[in-house]
């Protein structure tokens, strides 16, 4: 089986692309693994030098390394991240700026997971999960799984994160929740930052066929970015997209070796 | 045949065949130039015009031709009589060159007056510089240029099939070359095709008498003197798009017309040029 | 994420999706009138443009009329840069310069075209090589009536650049596959059919779009 993946993000209106605050790598390790990677993270605005954060985060999680998706692993990861990060080399310009760094700390959501048994007729997805980015299994037209299991009631508190401040390691492997599911040939995949996952698991509860069929067939750049817009601007507050930094990363499994390639010029 | 739009996945090409023979040093009608300058002066607007088209985003051309300019006649590089590519400076030596790469590297730019009366002169790059000496080994600038544009076609087997203009105001003088007359040749050349037609040749004599009679896309070479009729028989017939092309530019094209011009002066080498190498662009 | 639980402004809902609707049906019918040969490109727009489309008029709900806000006329981008004006000084406008003249998605058939590789036999003149029958067009080079738009999508790789994330990119036909040359920022990379795509990094930051523009 293959995998078609694209991922979409629109920094939050008003902001410049390059502010946009979330992550997003992945893809297929070597050739013939049969296994690909992804990571997903969200970095809290209020929180110290969120960019820096989310960029160590996904740098570290390559297709190629990274951690096993299991607790143990991951709170290792969590470690040497945190290490990782306390280490780097740093100028401050004033005192708050210091201590924010320290006492503070930053902070972001984070999804990964993994596709494994490519060369199989069933590949297996795996997760791990800390806050409220979201993956969502979707079958003919169905959503089949959201993980973390979230429902539009469950945004808007303060979500779990991956925080810098090695005093929140403990509650952050606590916290961490798992998943894993079936793939089958035509499934999507949908990883999503929470300002579209929100939005996602509300549209879906009026009319769940076209949320599929639209997300599903995205396929330009211009064409999300003005969809984003026109849900940011959404007169009715119930269906209203929140105005934050997007991510949508979308994997669709192929039978086959597809026969083209789609670029844009 | 000869309905498919240039786009970068399909570039097109556009090659050249300059006549750099001794002649070429006459002046040119009732202008300052030599026939060599001014058939230089014309091909590097041609390929300015291309890349006018080819202009994307700024800063950046699309690569929608692969482009070629043969001398023959003087080799200013080789030394001699023979064949070689025209191009100079970083593309010396490339038999053809990729519109990007044109746009990246003339040879130089320069300032030439305004046609405007008191307009400031413009800046002119400019790709080709004008030559002359020996004679008119065209048969053997088919031959060469032939290769390339075979290796051309095979690799861009959907594309708009290859242009060829052959720029000239003599005579051949080797014919037969390796075994074969120009008619041969100008044969062997248009029988390289893409899965969109066959090669097209056309041909342009230019003359240094001012008052010549002017032909452009005739249909039959009745009244052409040597070496019109030569030239016309081995003239491709203007496809349609080209006749339209022609037809926009107000010049007029009988049924049948060919790819040929006889007693050209500049501003009509110009034209000649402008009908043979516009093709639509889809991207 | 921004402070949970606090709402954003509330601007007005541009007269924007009815506009793109009946804009992108029109392409539909006249691309399809059009002597179009790239059928794949005929549908790659289709695909890009009428699905989106509809989506995002049918997802607005009906707005009232409301004049249009004040907003800053678009900035032309600074000489070099590949026309994106900085999004920093035009504050929620519409998308201005994306999607315009220049930006189209494109499917690029995977198979090796017929031809493509062949080079003459050792020895052979190219004018003996050339007599022979005419290549015949590639499937992507014939005409054939378009299917439905939505199987093309079910058999693609989307291309993106492995570095940034940007989708706008150069590609050219290589020997082994295909060139890509990112024009965001100015990676470099090949790419054979038959292997998966690589893995790819979004990182808006890395593009030249995204940098303010030089004083």
């Amino acid at each position: 089986m293959q995998i078609q993946m694209v991922t979409f993000s629109e920094a939050k209106a008003g902001n410049a692309p390059g502010e946009w605050q979330d992550g997003a790598s992945g893809g297929v390790v070597g050739d013939a693994t049969g296994t690909a990677r992804f990571i997903v993270v969200d970095g809290a605005t209020g929180a110290y030098d969120p960019l820096r954060w989310v960029d160590q985060l996904v740098t570290s999680f390559g297709p190629a390394d990274g951690p096993r998706l299991q607790p143990a692993a991951m709170r290792a990861w969590f470690a040497q991240m945190q290490d990782q990060w306390a280490a780097g080399v740093r100028v401050f310009d004033s005192i708050i700026e210091e201590r924010k760094f320290s006492e503070v700390g930053s902070f972001a959501t984070l999804l990964a997971f993994e596709i494994t048994g490519l060369g199989g007729p069933e590949p297996l997805w795996r997760a791990v999960a800390l806050g409220d980015t979201v993956l969502l299994h979707v079958r003919a037209g169905r959503l089949i799984a959201t993980f973390p299991p979230l429902g539009p009631e469950d945004f808007g508190t303060l979500p779990d994160g991956v925080h810098t401040l090695r005093s929140s390691l403990d509650r952050m492997t606590e916290r961490l929740l798992t998943g894993a599911g079936v793939l089958a040939a035509g499934d999507f995949l949908f990883a999503a930052t929470d300002a579209m996952a929100h939005w996602i698991l509300r549209a879906i509860g009026r009319d769940e066929k076209k949320v599929w069929a639209t997300l599903g067939n995205l396929a330009h750049p211009d064409v999300f970015a003005r969809f984003v817009e026109d849900q940011r601007r959404e007169q009715d507050g119930a269906s209203r997209m929140k105005n934050d930094d997007v991510t949508l990363m979308r994997l669709r499994m192929l039978a086959d070796q597809p026969s083209f390639l789609l670029a844009c010029r | 045949m000869y309905e498919r739009d240039i786009s970068r996945r399909d570039p097109g090409c556009v090659v050249f065949l300059l006549d750099r023979s001794d002649s070429m040093k006459q002046a040119w009608g009732n202008s300052r130039e030599t026939m060599a300058e001014g058939a230089a002066r014309a091909l590097n607007e041609t390929l300015l015009e291309l890349l006018f088209t080819s202009q994307g985003e700024p800063g950046k051309a699309r690569h929608y031709f692969d482009v070629g300019v043969f001398g023959y006649g003087l080799r200013p590089v080789g030394g001699g009589e023979g064949v070689e590519p025209a191009f100079g400076g970083k593309l010396a030596g490339q038999p053809l060159v990729a519109l990007p790469d044109l746009r990246d590297n003339p040879i130089a730019v320069r300032e030439m007056p305004s046609v405007d009366v008191g307009a400031p002169p413009s800046r002119v790059p400019v790709w080709v510089e004008a030559v002359h000496g020996h004679r008119t080994p065209m048969c053997q600038a088919v031959a060469v240029a032939g290769a390339h544009v075979y290796e051309w076609a095979s690799a861009h087997p959907d594309s708009f099939p290859p242009i060829i203009i052959n720029i000239t105001d003599g005579m051949v003088t080797d014919s037969p070359y390796e075994g074969a007359g120009l008619d041969e040749w100008a044969q062997r050349l248009v029988n390289i095709q893409t899965s969109d037609g066959p090669a097209l040749l056309f041909n342009i004599f230019l003359t240094p008498a001012g008052s010549a009679q002017l032909v452009m896309f005739p249909a039959t070479d009745r009244g052409l003197p040597a070496p019109g009729p030569d030239l016309f028989r081995i003239s491709s017939l203007l496809p349609p798009p080209m006749v339209a092309n022609a037809l926009s530019a107000g010049i007029p094209v009988e049924p049948g017309g060919r790819g040929f011009g006889f007693n050209a002066d500049a501003t009509n080498l110009v034209r000649f040029l402008e009908v043979g190498t516009k093709v639509d662009v889809r991207d | 994420m921004s402070g949970h639980g606090r709402p954003g402004q509330e601007p007005s809902p541009p007269p924007l999706a009815w506009a793109l609707l009946v804009i992108a049906a029109a392409l539909v019918g006249g691309l399809a009138a059009a002597a179009l040969v790239h059928t794949s490109l005929v549908i790659a727009v289709a695909v890009a443009v009428v699905l989106g489309a509809i989506a995002v008029a049918v997802f607005r709900s009906p707005a009232p009329e409301r004049p249009a806000p004040e907003r800053p006329a678009p900035e032309r981008p600074a000489p070099g840069r590949a026309g994106f004006a900085d999004p920093r000084r035009q504050p929620s406008s519409p998308a201005p310069s994306r999607g315009q003249a220049g930006t189209v998605v494109e499917l690029l058939p995977l198979q090796t075209p017929p031809g493509a590789n062949n080079s003459r036999p050792a020895g052979q003149s190219w004018w003996d090589a050339a007599a022979g029958p005419p290549p015949p067009p590639s499937s992507a080079a014939q005409r054939a009536p378009a299917p439905d738009l939505s199987t093309y999508l079910a058999s693609t790789f989307i291309a993106q650049c492995p570095r940034c994330g940007a989708f706008r990119l150069d590609a050219r036909r290589a020997p082994n596959g295909w060139d890509f040359h990112c024009e965001s920022c100015e990676y470099i990379w090949a790419w054979q059919p038959g292997t998966p795509w690589p893995p790819v990094r979004v990182m808006p930051g890395r593009r030249r779009e995204s940098r303010p523009p030089s004083p």
